[in-house]
C-alpha cells in the first residue's frame, strides 16, 4: 500500500493508453490493459474502433477514480475470473492482505468506490468492496448498524420484536 | 445504494448478520428478508442425525413464518428443496451403519406441508424433490398453478413389486408357521407385512381415480425426472414434455436402479457364496449360463455384440421395453422404414468405421464359430431331454439358423420361416408370457390400422412387411402394447388412452391442438416449424439408464441447440456419436460439454471432429458395478484419448475428468501429463488415472496448470498401501506450494480397485488470488515485452519459473510461502467442485 500510489502516476510511455474524463473535469490517463479490467472499458473498446478522445465517466470523481486506477493496475494480471469457479470464493468474506489496506477508507470514500466498480463493471473491486461493508455489519446489533451506517430506525417497537420473533430460526448461525 | 448493491453485501454477513439486518430499517428489512427466505430447504443427512434435526427445525421454522407472518415473506422464496444425503461412499470402505429410510409418514407429512405453504409461495422458481418418497397429487397441482416455476426436479419413489406382494399376501393366507428363535420375532413381523400390505391396496385404490401428477405441469424451463421405477409414470412425463416442449432448455431423466436391472440378465451366483443346489437345479443353471456365454460370443460380423440379448424371456421383454420409453416419451416415431434403416447403416458405420480397434482376423472368426456350434451342440441335446418344451431351445435353434447363414455367406431366411420350422421341430407351442386383456385388446386394434410405428420390428428384416400371421406369435411381445399396458393399468381415461395410441406422432402436433385458436405470429410459426423439424430445442439433455437409440434421440432433440450431453449406462452410444459426426459436417454444434461412461472409437472420432469441447467426464465402469451396463467394454486407451481427443481440445476444457474402474487403459503415460501440464491452462478441475511413473511427471510439472483449483489422481498401484498413498500427496502438495502462482486448493488421491479406494482430499488453504497477482506482477514487470504464448496469451511454464529466481526480495513473492493445509478432507463435503458432485462421482444422476 505504501508503495502503491507512487506508481499510479507512472504511466509507462511505451504502452497503449487511454484518456478518462472525469465529473469533475479531470483527465486521467491510464494503460489500456489497465482500464480494461473495467467490463464497461473493454466492451466500449470493442465497439468503437476510434478512441482518441476522452472516455467520460459521469459517476466517478478524480479521487475515486484514482483509487480505482489503483486497485486495476495492482490486480491486472489477475487471472480472468471463468465465473462458475469463483462462486464458492465469493460467498467468503476473506480479503487478502493488500486489497485489505487498500479498503483502509472513510465510509464515503468506500461507499464511492463500489459505486464506480458497479459502475465500471470491475467485479473483483465490487467483490471487495462488498466484503469489507459485510465485515463491518457482521457481529454488531441492529442498533450497531444504525450508529455505523447512520440509519434511521423506521420500526415501532413491536414490529422490532415481530421480525426478531418470527425469524428466531437465523439466531443459531 | 442501489439495490442490487446491498443484495450483494447481505449475502454476505450471514444468516445472523442478515437477522440484525432485518431490524435496522424497514429498506434493510425487506432486503435481508428476500437473501433469508430466497431459500428453503430440509436435507435429511443419512450420516448425520444432528444436522438432519437441525435442518428439520429450520426448514419447519421458516414455512411457519412463511405461512403465519404479516410481511409475506412467502413471496420472496424463489426455490423450495427437499434433499437426502446418503452416506457417501467415497473411500470404497465398507459401510456399517445403515439408517432406515424416511417412510410414506413422512412423505404425506411433508406433502401436506407443502401444499399448504406454495399457496403463499406465488414467485416459487424451483421445485427440487430429490428424496424418494412420493409427490401426492395435489402438490403437483399446487405447484402447476405457480406461473413462475421454471425449475422441477423430482426423484420418484420405489414402486412396490407385484410379485412381493403376492408373495406377503400368500403368507398371510396361509397358517402362520415359524420356528422360534432369538432373533426371529413372528408376532410382529406378521403384523408389520399385514398393516404394509392394507396401506399399499388402500394407495392403489386411491390413485385409480386418475390424479394428474406430472402431466399438469407446464412451461418449465429446467424438468429432471429420476429414478423411475414404474412404467406408469412414463405416459404422464411424455404429456409433461409436450407441454414444456416450447419452453425446455434441461432434462433430465433416469429409471432407477431396480428397474434397470430388470432388463439385464441376472447374475450368476458365485458358486461359492452359494449353497449346492439340488442336481437339477445345478444342472440348468450350468447350462443356461453356458448357453448364455455361448450366444453372446456370437454377434454379428463376429465382433462381441454390444447389447446382447439375453435368453431369459422376461428380461428379454423388459429390454424391449425399455428400449422402448424413450421414443415413446418423446412420442418419435422411430420404428418407420426409413429410419429402421437408418438405425442398421449407422450400425454397419460404426462395426465398418472402427472395426481396426475390435474386429478379429476372418480365421479367428471361423474358429470362434465353430466352437461356438460345438458348445452349443452339447449343450443341446440335455436341453430337449429335461424340457422340450423352452423357449431357450428356440433361440438356441435361430442361433444356429443365423450363424450357418452367416457363415455360409448368405442373407439369413425370412424370419417367420424359420421360426415355423422351428414350431414342428420343437413339436410343441412357444408361449411366450401370456398378454393381458388390455395387450390383447391393443393388439386387435392396431391390426387394422396403419402400422404402428413403434411397434416392434426386427432390425435385422428392415425390408419385411409385417403380416399378422401366426408366425408373429412368435415373437416375445409388442412392446409398445406392453408399455400401453402399463400405463393402462393407471385406469387412464379413454381420452388419454387415444392420445396414447396417437402417441407416435411427433410431440409438435399436440401443440398444434393446443393452440389452434389463437392467431399464430411469425415467431411462433417459426418456432413450431423449428420444433417439428428439428425436435425440442433442449440445450443440456441427462440420461441414465434409460436405453437410448440414436434416431429416437435426434429426431426427438435438436442436436444443434444442446450444450451439454450426458449419457450413462444408456446401452451402446457408437451409433449415435457417428450420427452426430456427421451432423457437426453438415453443421457445427454446440456441443461442449460431455459425460459418458462409453468410450469408443466412435465417440474420440466424433470429439475430435468438434471444435470445441470445455468439459469432458470419461468413464469405464467396473466389471462389479451395481447396474451391469448394456454396452460393451471400452477398447479405447489412452494413446487414443491423448491423440483423438486431448490433443486438439486441452487448451479448451476447463474441466477433464478420465475414470476407468475396470482397466489400467486410461493411465496417464509422461506425454499425456505433458501435454497436460503444458497446454491445459484453462483446467479448472483435473481426475487422471496416474502410475506410479506418471506421478513423478505430474508432481514436477503440476506448475503448468495455471487455472486449476481441483486436482483428483486415480493411482494405480498392486500394493495399495495407505500410507504410501498419503506420503505422495503430500508430496505432491509440497511440490504446488512451490508455484505461488497455483489457484490449486484441494488435491485428491486414491487408488482405484472396482472404483476409487481410500480417497481423501488435502486442502492448500488461503490461496487466494493475491499470491497469483503477486507472481504475475512480478514477472509481468521484469518480462513487459517477452513474447507469449501466441494461442492463449497465457504465461507458460517456463516464465513462471525463471520470474520465481529471479524474484529474490521482492515482499510479493514471499506472500505465497504462507500456507497452510487441512488434510483428510472428505470429498463430499467440498463444495463448487463438479467431478466431485454426487451423481459425478457415482456416475449416475
Amino acid at each position: 500500500m505504501t508503495e502503491q500510489p507512487e506508481k499510479i502516476d507512472q504511466v509507462e510511455q511505451k504502452a497503449p493508453t487511454l484518456t478518462f474524463l472525469t465529473s469533475d473535469n479531470v483527465t486521467i490517463e491510464v494503460e489500456r490493459d489497465v482500464a480494461q479490467r473495467s467490463l464497461l472499458v473493454k466492451h466500449l473498446l470493442e465497439d468503437v474502433a476510434d478512441t482518441d478522445g476522452s472516455i467520460p465517466v459521469n459517476m466517478v470523481n478524480e479521487a475515486v477514480m484514482k483509487k480505482v486506477i489503483e486497485w486495476c493496475r495492482w490486480h491486472k494480471n489477475d487471472p480472468p475470473a471463468t465465473g462458475d469457479d469463483d462462486d464458492s470464493r465469493r460467498k467468503t468474506t476473506d480479503i487478502d492482505e493488500w486489497d485489505q489496506k487498500f479498503m483502509q477508507v472513510d465510509q464515503e470514500m468506500l461507499f464511492e468506490i463500489i459505486l464506480a466498480a458497479n459502475y465500471l463493471d470491475i467485479k473483483g473491486l465490487l467483490d471487495v468492496g462488498c466484503k469489507t461493508v459485510a465485515n463491518m455489519i457482521k457481529g454488531k446489533s441492529p442498533e450497531e448498524i444504525r450508529k455505523t451506517f447512520n440509519i434511521q430506525n423506521d420500526f415501532t417497537p413491536e414490529e422490532e420484536d415481530q421480525i426478531r420473533r418470527e425469524n428466531e430460526w437465523a439466531e443459531d448461525r | 445504494m442501489p439495490y442490487e448493491i446491498l443484495l450483494h453485501i447481505f449475502k454476505l454477513t450471514g444468516e445472523k448478520g442478515l437477522l440484525n439486518l432485518a431490524g435496522v430499517c424497514q429498506r434493510f428489512h425487506s432486503v435481508a428478508a428476500t437473501v433469508m427466505y430466497r431459500r428453503i430447504s430440509y436435507v435429511i443427512h443419512h450420516d448425520n442425525s444432528i444436522l438432519t434435526q437441525s435442518s428439520l427445525d429450520r426448514f419447519a421454522a421458516k414455512l411457519e413464518t412463511v405461512n403465519n407472518s404479516e410481511w409475506e415473506y412467502g413471496a420472496m422464496v424463489k426455490r423450495i428443496s427437499v434433499r437426502q444425503i446418503p452416506i457417501f461412499d467415497t473411500s470404497g470402505q465398507t459401510l456399517l451403519v445403515k439408517r432406515p429410510e424416511p417412510g410414506p409418514e413422512v412423505a404425506k407429512f411433508l406433502n401436506t406441508l407443502l401444499t399448504i405453504s406454495l399457496q403463499k409461495t406465488t414467485h416459487l422458481n424451483d421445485f427440487n424433490w430429490d428424496i424418494r418418497l412420493e409427490l401426492s397429487p395435489s402438490l403437483f397441482r399446487a405447484l402447476s398453478e405457480l406461473t413462475e416455476l421454471t425449475d422441477l426436479h423430482v426423484r420418484l419413489p420405489a414402486r412396490r413389486r407385484a410379485g412381493c406382494s403376492d408373495i406377503v399376501l400368500g403368507a398371510m393366507l396361509q397358517t402362520p408357521h415359524y420356528h422360534f428363535t432369538e432373533a426371529n420375532l413372528p408376532a410382529t413381523l406378521s403384523r408389520n407385512i399385514s398393516s404394509g400390505i392394507e396401506t399399499e391396496i388402500l394407495k392403489e385404490l386411491g390413485q385409480a381415480r386418475n390424479t394428474q401428477t406430472l402431466s399438469c405441469m407446464s412451461g418449465l424451463k429446467s424438468l429432471s425426472v429420476l429414478d423411475v421405477d414404474d412404467l406408469k409414470v412414463v405416459l404422464e412425463l411424455s404429456q409433461c414434455i409436450t407441454k414444456c416442449a416450447k419452453s425446455l432448455k434441461s432434462l433430465s431423466l433416469s429409471f432407477s436402479e431396480d428397474l434397470a436391472k430388470r432388463a439385464r440378465k441376472k447374475k450368476v451366483p458365485n458358486p461359492a457364496d452359494t449353497t449346492t443346489p439340488s442336481i437339477d437345479e445345478g444342472f440348468m443353471v450350468n447350462t443356461q449360463f453356458a448357453t448364455q456365454i455361448a450366444l453372446e460370443q456370437m454377434g454379428p460380423d463376429g465382433v462381441p455384440s454390444d447389447i446382447p440379448l439375453p435368453l431369459d424371456p422376461a428380461i428379454r421383454r423388459e429390454r424391449v421395453l425399455q428400449e422402448m420409453v424413450l421414443p415413446y416419451i418423446f412420442k418419435v416415431c422411430e420404428a418407420s422404414r426409413g429410419e429402421k434403416a437408418l438405425n442398421t447403416a449407422l450400425e454397419y458405420e460404426f462395426r465398418g468405421t472402427f472395426s481396426g480397434y475390435s474386429n478379429l482376423s476372418k480365421e479367428s472368426q471361423d474358429k470362434k464359430f465353430v466352437k461356438t456350434l460345438r458348445s452349443l451342440s452339447r449343450v443341446l441335446p440335455k436341453m430337449m431331454v429335461l424340457n422340450s418344451e423352452s423357449p431357450g431351445i428356440i433361440q438356441v435353434l435361430d442361433k444356429i439358423d443365423k450363424a450357418a447363414t452367416l457363415y455360409l455367406g448368405r442373407r439369413p431366411k425370412p424370419k417367420k420361416k424359420s421360426r415355423s420350422d422351428e414350431k414342428a421341430t420343437t413339436g410343441g407351442p412357444v408361449q411366450p408370457a401370456q398378454p393381458t386383456s388390455s395387450e390383447q385388446a391393443f393388439a386387435a386394434s392396431n391390426t387394422k390400422k396403419q402400422p404402428c410405428p413403434t411397434d416392434v420390428i426386427d432390425i435385422e428384416y428392415p425390408d419385411e412387411s409385417e403380416n399378422e400371421g401366426e408366425d408373429q406369435e412368435f415373437l416375445d411381445e409388442n412392446p409398445d402394447n406392453e408399455l400401453k399396458a402399463s400405463v393402462e393399468s393407471a385406469e387412464l381415461s379413454p381420452d388419454n388412452i387415444s392420445k396414447d395410441i396417437k402417441g407416435k406422432q411427433p410431440v409438435v402436433e399436440e401443440i398444434d391442438e393446443e393452440e389452434t385458436d389463437e392467431l399464430p405470429s411469425i415467431n411462433s410459426t417459426i418456432e413450431r416449424y423449428v420444433r417439428e423439424k428439428h425436435g425440442i430445442p433442449l440445450e443440456h439433455l441427462s440420461i441414465y439408464l434409460i436405453p437410448v437409440s440414436p434416431v429416437a434421440l435426434t429426431h426427438a432433440v435438436d442436436m444443434f441447440s444442446l450444450r451439454h450431453l450426458s449419457l450413462l449406462n444408456v446401452g451402446a452410444q457408437g451409433p449415435l456419436w457417428v450420427l452426430l459426426k456427421r451432423f457437426n459436417e453438415l453443421r457445427r454444434l454446440q456441443l461442449t460439454s460431455i459425460h459418458t461412461d462409453n468410450v469408443t472409437p466412435a465417440f474420440t472420432s466424433f470429439v475430435n471432429s468438434l471444435d470445441k469441447v470445455t468439459e469432458l467426464f470419461l468413464y469405464e465402469r467396473s466389471s462389479q458395478t451395481k447396474v451391469e451396463p448394456l454396452a460393451a467394454k471400452s477398447t479405447v486407451d489412452m494413446a487414443n484419448i491423448r491423440q483423438d481427443i486431448l490433443a486438439k481440445h486441452i487448451r479448451h476444457l476447463h474441466r477433464l475428468m478420465l475414470r476407468n474402474d475396470d482397466t489400467m487403459n486410461w493411465v496417464a503415460d509422461a506425454r499425456t501429463v505433458q501435454l497436460i501440464t503444458t497446454r491445459g491452462i484453462r483446467l479448472i478441475e483435473l481426475g487422471l488415472p496416474i502410475s506410479t511413473t506418471s506421478l513423478h511427471y505430474m508432481i514436477q510439472q503440476v506448475g503448468g496448470m495455471l487455472s486449476l483449483k481441483a486436482l483428483q489422481l486415480f493411482w494405480y498401484r498392486s500394493d495399495m498401501c495407505t500410507t504410501m498413498l498419503r506420503e505422495l500427496q503430500c508430496s505432491l502438495v509440497d511440490s504446488i506450494m512451490h508455484f505461488p502462482h497455483l489457484r490449486i486448493e484441494y488435491v485428491a488421491m486414491c487408488f482405484i480397485m472396482h472404483g476409487p479406494v481410500a480417497n481423501a482430499a488435502i486442502q492448500v488453504k488461503g490461496r487466494a488470488t493475491h499470491l497469483a497477482s503477486g507472481a504475475f506482477r512480478f514477472r509481468e514487470e521484469k518480462n513487459l515485452n517477452s513474447q507469449e504464448d501466441d494461442d492463449t496469451g497465457a504465461p507458460s511454464l517456463a516464465d513462471s519459473v525463471s520470474s520465481d529466481q529471479d524474484g529474490d526480495g521482492d515482499s510479493g513473492l514471499l506472500v505465497g510461502i504462507e500456507v497452510s493445509t487441512r488434510v483428510n478432507l472428505k470429498i463430499e463435503d467440498i463444495r463448487g467442485v463438479r467431478m466431485w458432485e454426487k451423481g459425478c462421482w457415482e456416475i449416475k444422476l
